[in-house]
């Protein structure tokens, strides 16, 4: 079959397929017969290589032409969608909330602990304790309150990461499209994740030693194991101060 | 070989090809047919399904005289579902492989 004959096959069974474009296919087909011509090949060797018109035309019979998505009736489907995202939506902003309510959270050790290592006691609202005792507990605060502060990212993250899942759902519903589907559970970075997860380890680790030690320390000083009592904290008469 | 089995992973070897560099209709197809026993045409209708599914754009570029060559480059999704799918195959393919190679004890 010559190069002529079976371009003109071509574009004659891909009309009969229904094919659109069959010009642009045509051209495509019409390439590659110049530069296998150009490698020294004759025009029969290379459309015997090629599979018959009549298959070629077959394959891309079944392919929808670019740009001309099937019109479904999709009115139902986008009110369904959206009474869904009202409901999604609340549970995004309460989750929204109590993440920022976590980040807001996370300050009130902080700010306790950097008192109590920095000696200071604004509106009285510390117990009363020996410093070596303050000092501990002020570190072991702040630990706890980079741990909040942690968790909270972890809900933003996951918060974050929620919306987009479902985003990428509604677009793949609504535009007939295949898009992968997202995980639901917070993507961090290999790095972002390596350090979260030490920062994290070593506030937990901290946190346990510190407590532990300040407990020995107030409990050694009061010689008592309810040091609480003895320090008068919670409205009980101190008997140590 | 099968063409039942060839024909589910030349899109995945497209994507891969593309995945590298962009790339115009011929080179993927002789690249292809010279490793793989396929026709010649069987290329061209894989790249319009990919373009068909946003998967691939296309733009013309002139070369050192000649027609101006159709080159395919992969989208974001492309890309993305490569990632995707190339995870799923090597998956499958090992387990495929473990199985075949089973033997009785």
């Amino acid at each position: 079959m010559t190069k002529q004959d079976y371009l003109s096959q071509l574009k004659s069974e891909l009309k009969r397929n229904g094919v659109s474009d069959a010009e642009d296919i045509v051209s495509e087909y019409e390439q590659h017969f110049l530069f296998k011509l150009a490698d020294g090949f004759s025009e029969e060797e290379i459309a015997a290589k090629l599979a018959s018109p009549e298959s070629i035309a077959s394959q891309f019979a079944g392919i929808r032409a670019e740009g001309k998505h099937k019109k479904r009736k999709k009115g139902l489907l986008v009110l369904w969608l959206t009474l869904i995202g009202i409901f999604e939506g609340m549970l995004y902003a309460a989750f929204l909330s109590f993440t920022v309510g976590l980040l807001c959270g996370s300050l009130v050790p902080t700010v306790l602990g950097a008192e109590l290592i920095a000696g200071l006691n604004f509106m009285n609202i510390l117990p009363p304790m020996p410093y070596g005792g303050a000092i501990v507990f002020g570190v072991m605060m702040i630990a706890l309150g980079v741990m909040l502060f942690l968790f909270a990212v972890y809900c933003f993250a996951f918060l974050r990461q929620m919306m987009r899942a479902s985003l990428r759902w509604r677009k793949n519903m609504v535009d007939d499209e295949a898009l992968p589907l997202l995980p639901m559970s917070p993507q961090f970075s290999p790095k972002a994740r390596r350090t979260l997860r030490s920062v994290l380890l070593w506030a937990v680790l901290i946190f346990g030693i510190t407590f532990i030690t300040g407990y020995t320390i107030l409990g050694l000083y009061t010689h008592s194991m309810g040091f609480w009592h003895a320090l008068g904290w919670f409205g009980y008469p101190a008997t140590v101060y | 070989m099968n063409i039942q089995y060839k024909k589910g992973v030349l899109e995945l070897c497209v994507l891969s090809l593309l995945d590298r560099r962009d790339r115009y209709g011929y080179e993927i197809s002789e690249y292809l047919s010279g490793k793989i026993d396929i026709a010649d045409g069987t290329v061209y209708p894989i790249l319009r399904k990919l373009k068909s599914d946003g998967l691939v754009v296309t733009y013309l570029s002139e070369e050192s005289g000649g027609p101006p060559r159709k080159y395919y480059s992969l989208t974001k999704t492309g890309r993305e579902l490569f990632k995707n799918d190339r995870a799923d195959y090597m998956n499958f393919a090992s387990t495929i492989q473990t199985i075949l190679e089973e033997r009785e004890l």
